[in-house]
Formats: structure tokens, C-alpha cells, sequence
């Protein structure tokens, strides 16, 4: 068990516990906002943390610039994707089954 | 492991259940995307990679995308088209029994099988020097079953045009750009990676997995993405050199294949100093086609015109 | 080790992935189900990362990176043709 690895597998529970936090965050809060609240923060830091331990267990610096990438668009996807949705549930007509004409 | 695929089987069976059961075709939408997810780990777990990642793309991606538009673009009533009686029960008749009539064939088929179904993937991977690409799916989609790769590519233009014949006036480029700044600039911020990895996915389907396809699939991620966006728009009317560009993948893959005749004595067959540089040349131009006639799939119309602010 | 903490990790997330569905079939509205996407898309990047070198097959960050970048546009394609002029 080297350091890398010990280091690699601490980082990769951390993720795992921000990707629960927001699993339940989604499934337990009340209203759409503080669901997507729940969502952006936990699951990208989630998925931050078990990329880098990740990475580090790659053992090539190829895969981990490929890994942060990953990561880097994870971010970039998740905040414009959430701030769409954020102003689409925003306008309040926002009912299931017909889209709008 | 064991854990991880079966509970990857039992959420697959619960999803497929929903995508046909749900109350209402966005519900089904959303299960069928999430259901996508799940089939790409499935296919992980399958040990093919390149389906994965086909999945991915075409799948959940892509068809997703596809899905969402359409749904969007449904009128607010009619979706649902009510038949009369006779007709309402019939369909449910047969759909019962062309799923049971696929039961019984899958389980006549997986009875069937020969406990050693590799004969065609060993005789393939014991020609792959000859292949003039490393990775053998795609020596088998190019070389070894090329002649059933250019007919897909002839599907995939069929239905291209199938789509076209039945499209709607409406969406002809009528839709406006979103009006939220950020779509833009994330269209911008996002084109120049999202064509370096289509390029890299094509190339890469010589030695790893990737291909023609799923490089041309994500090629196309980022034309229906300039589309939403509002930097793209469809166009009523079509240019020669976009109808050649869709036509390039078949023209190219056809010419190789019957220029090369009288070297090789066979229909698609490849001479051995040439094969790589074919392979590399027919993959690219495959991909480009692809992905524009996925494009077109999406924006629904037989030409494309960029927008103007 | 590694290999039990990379296993109990992807079973978390499968699990996560599953729990996740919850949101998907009961909405109620339609942002919610768009959200619930957006969480399986993640989770599914984040196992695909950890199978990546729990298979030793590097090929499946290219699908990672795949379904990070159509993650985005669902959610462009969803909210597409809806907005508000300024």
C-alpha cells in the first residue's frame, strides 16, 4: 500500500460521500431550487474529488490531463445546464406532461 | 462486482418497464436517456468498450437530444392520438404479441447457440496484421465486413431523407435563440473541445476504440449544439456541397472499393501498402457524413444556414 | 485494497444511481426529472472513471468525456425554444 494509493482511495470515499449528499439532497429537499442547490455543489465537488484520486491512480500523465478535462467540462456543463434549467423552473409554468406551444 | 451487475440489471428491466409504461412521453423520454446511461455501463461491464462508447454518444446523447427537441416541438394538444375502438385495441394486440413472439425467438436463440460462437471473431483477430488498423472492431466494420458497413451508411441516408420527406414546415429554422446570454458562451467555450475529441474519437478508431460512428456522432453533438444555441439554423434549401459532403462517406468508401478492382481482384478488397492510409482516409470521411446527416436528423430540414444576430 | 475501496465505491454509485430514479419517475414537474438526468449523467462519468482503472481500459474516459459534453446539451435541448425575450 503506497502513499499514492492510500491517498487515492481517501480521495475516492470523500467523492463518493458528496455524490450521496447529493443523491439524498435531490431526493429530500423540498422545492426545485434547493434541489438543484443540492445537486451542483455536491455532485461536482463529488465527482472533483473521486477524479483526482482517480487520476492519481492512473499513473500517466496522458490519462490524468484527460481525467481533469473530464472534470473541467463536468463544471463547466453542470453550471450552464443548472442555471437553464434554474430559469426555465423560474418562469412557474413549468407543468409535466405537454411542452409549451 | 457480481453486486454492481446486478443491480445494473435489475434498474435496466426497471427503466425499460417505465420508457413503456410511463404517464407521459416526457416521463418516457427521461427514462429512456437515463435507461441509455445504464446500457453504456452495461456494455462496460460486456467488455465493449466501443458500444459504450457508441452508446454514449447515440444513445443517451444524441437520441436524447433528438427526443427533447421533438417533444418541444409537439404542438401543446394531439399528442396523444386517441384511436377509435377497434383500432385501440389491435394495437395493444400486437404489441402483446410481437413481444411475445420475440420472447419465444430469443429464447429459441439463446437455446440454440452453439457453445462456441467465437469461430468468426478468431478468424478475425488472426487477420488483423492484414487489417491495416490495430484495433479490430474497426478492421471488421472497414476491411472484413466492409460492404455491410457501406450499406449502414446508406441506412443511416435513407432515413435522412425518409425524415425530410415527412418533415414539418414549422421547423423550418423558424425557433428563435434562447435568450440567456450564457447558451452562447457556452456553445463557444464548448465547440473547439467538443471537435478536437470527434476528430480524436475517428482517429483513434485505429488503435483503441472510437471509429467513424461514435467520433461522428459527437462531431454532429456539436452542430445540434450551435443549433440550440442559435448560432446554426436550419435552412429550407440545400447547397451542392452540403449534398455532397453527406454523400462523401459513400462516394469515397464505393470508389475505394471498385478503383482498387483490378489490383486486388476483389470488390473492396485493399492492396497491402495501401490499406492503412485507405482506412484512415474512408473512417474520416464516414464520420463526416455521419455527422451531418445526424445534424440534418436533428434540425429537421435538408439544408443549414449559419444565424446573424 | 485499492481494488475493495474502487469496488465498494462503484457499488455506492450504482446504488446512488438507482436511488436517483426516485426523482425520475415521481417528478413531479418536468425540471425535476431534467435535474435527475443531470445527477445520473454525472454518477455515470464518475463509475466510469472509477471502472476505467478498476478494468485497466483507459478507452472508457474518451466515454466519460463523451457523455460530459452531451450532458450539456440535454439540457440545452430541454429548456430549448422556451425562454423569455430580455
Amino acid at each position: 500500500m503506497t502513499l499514492a494509493s492510500i491517498t487515492a482511495s481517501v480521495l475516492i470515499v470523500v467523492g463518493t460521500a458528496f455524490y450521496i449528499a447529493g443523491t439524498v439532497g435531490l431526493l429530500r429537499f423540498p422545492d426545485i431550487h434547493s434541489r438543484l442547490h443540492a445537486l451542483t455543489k455536491a455532485d461536482n465537488t463529488g465527482l472533483g474529488f473521486l477524479a483526482l484520486g482517480v487520476a492519481l491512480l492512473s499513473g500517466s500523465p496522458r490519462l490524468a490531463v484527460l481525467i481533469a478535462l473530464v472534470w473541467l467540462l463536468a463544471l463547466i456543463a453542470a453550471s450552464v445546464a443548472c442555471h437553464l434549467i434554474a430559469r426555465y423552473a423560474l418562469d412557474g409554468t413549468d407543468s409535466d406532461s405537454e411542452p409549451r406551444a | 462486482m457480481m453486486l454492481l451487475d446486478g443491480v445494473l440489471a435489475l434498474l435496466l428491466l426497471l427503466l425499460a418497464g417505465r420508457c413503456v409504461t410511463a404517464a407521459s412521453l416526457l416521463q418516457a423520454i427521461v427514462a429512456f436517456i437515463v435507461l441509455g446511461l445504464l446500457l453504456a455501463l452495461s456494455w462496460v461491464r460486456l467488455q465493449a468498450p466501443d458500444l459504450a462508447l457508441a452508446e454514449a454518444a447515440i444513445g443517451a446523447g444524441l437520441l436524447g437530444v433528438l427526443l427533447l427537441g421533438t417533444w418541444r416541438h409537439l404542438p401543446a394538444s394531439g399528442i396523444h392520438h386517441e384511436f377509435p375502438w377497434p383500432w385501440h385495441g389491435m394495437k395493444q394486440a400486437v404489441s402483446a404479441l410481437g413481444g411475445l413472439a420475440l420472447a419465444v425467438m430469443l429464447a429459441l436463440a439463446l437455446h440454440e447457440t452453439a457453445p462456441e460462437p467465437a469461430a468468426a471473431g478468431e478468424t478475425a483477430l488472426a487477420q488483423l496484421d492484414a487489417a491495416g488498423v490495430k484495433q479490430p472492431v474497426t478492421a471488421v466494420l472497414l476491411n472484413f465486413r466492409a460492404y455491410d458497413t457501406l450499406l449502414e451508411m446508406g441506412v443511416l441516408l435513407m432515413a435522412l431523407i425518409g425524415a425530410l420527406i415527412v418533415r414539418r414546415p414549422l421547423q423550418d429554422g423558424s425557433r428563435i435563440a434562447p435568450a440567456t446570454l450564457l447558451s452562447p458562451s457556452l456553445a463557444r467555450l464548448f465547440l473547439p473541445p467538443i471537435l478536437l475529441i470527434g476528430l480524436y474519437l475517428v482517429w483513434a478508431g485505429a488503435y483503441s476504440p472510437g471509429g467513424a460512428f461514435q467520433g461522428g456522432a459527437v462531431l454532429a453533438g456539436a452542430g445540434v449544439m450551435l443549433a440550440l444555441t442559435g448560432l446554426l439554423r436550419g435552412a429550407s434549401v440545400d447547397g451542392l456541397w452540403l449534398r455532397g459532403l453527406l454523400a462523401l462517406g459513400a462516394i469515397v468508401f464505393t470508389t475505394a472499393g471498385v478503383l482498387l478492382v483490378p489490383v486486388t481482384g476483389h470488390f473492396m478488397a485493399y492492396p497491402d501498402g495501401l490499406v492503412t492510409p485507405l482506412m484512415v482516409l474512408i473512417e474520416f470521411s464516414l464520420a463526416i457524413s455521419i455527422a451531418l446527416s445526424l445534424l440534418l436528423l436533428f434540425t429537421g430540414t435538408p439544408g443549414l444556414a449559419r444565424s446573424r444576430p | 485494497m485499492i481494488v475493495l475501496v474502487l469496488d465498494a465505491a462503484c457499488l455506492a454509485l450504482i446504488l446512488l444511481l438507482g436511488l436517483g430514479l426516485v426523482r425520475v419517475i415521481a417528478g413531479p414537474a418536468a425540471a425535476d426529472r431534467i435535474l435527475a438526468i443531470q445527477l445520473s449523467g454525472t454518477t455515470t462519468v464518475g463509475l466510469l472513471l472509477l471502472l476505467a482503472i478498476r478494468l485497466e481500459q483507459p478507452a472508457l474516459i474518451h466515454a466519460a468525456l463523451v457523455f460530459v459534453l452531451f450532458a450539456a446539451l440535454l439540457a440545452l435541448g430541454f429548456v430549448y425554444g422556451t425562454e423569455r425575450k430580455p
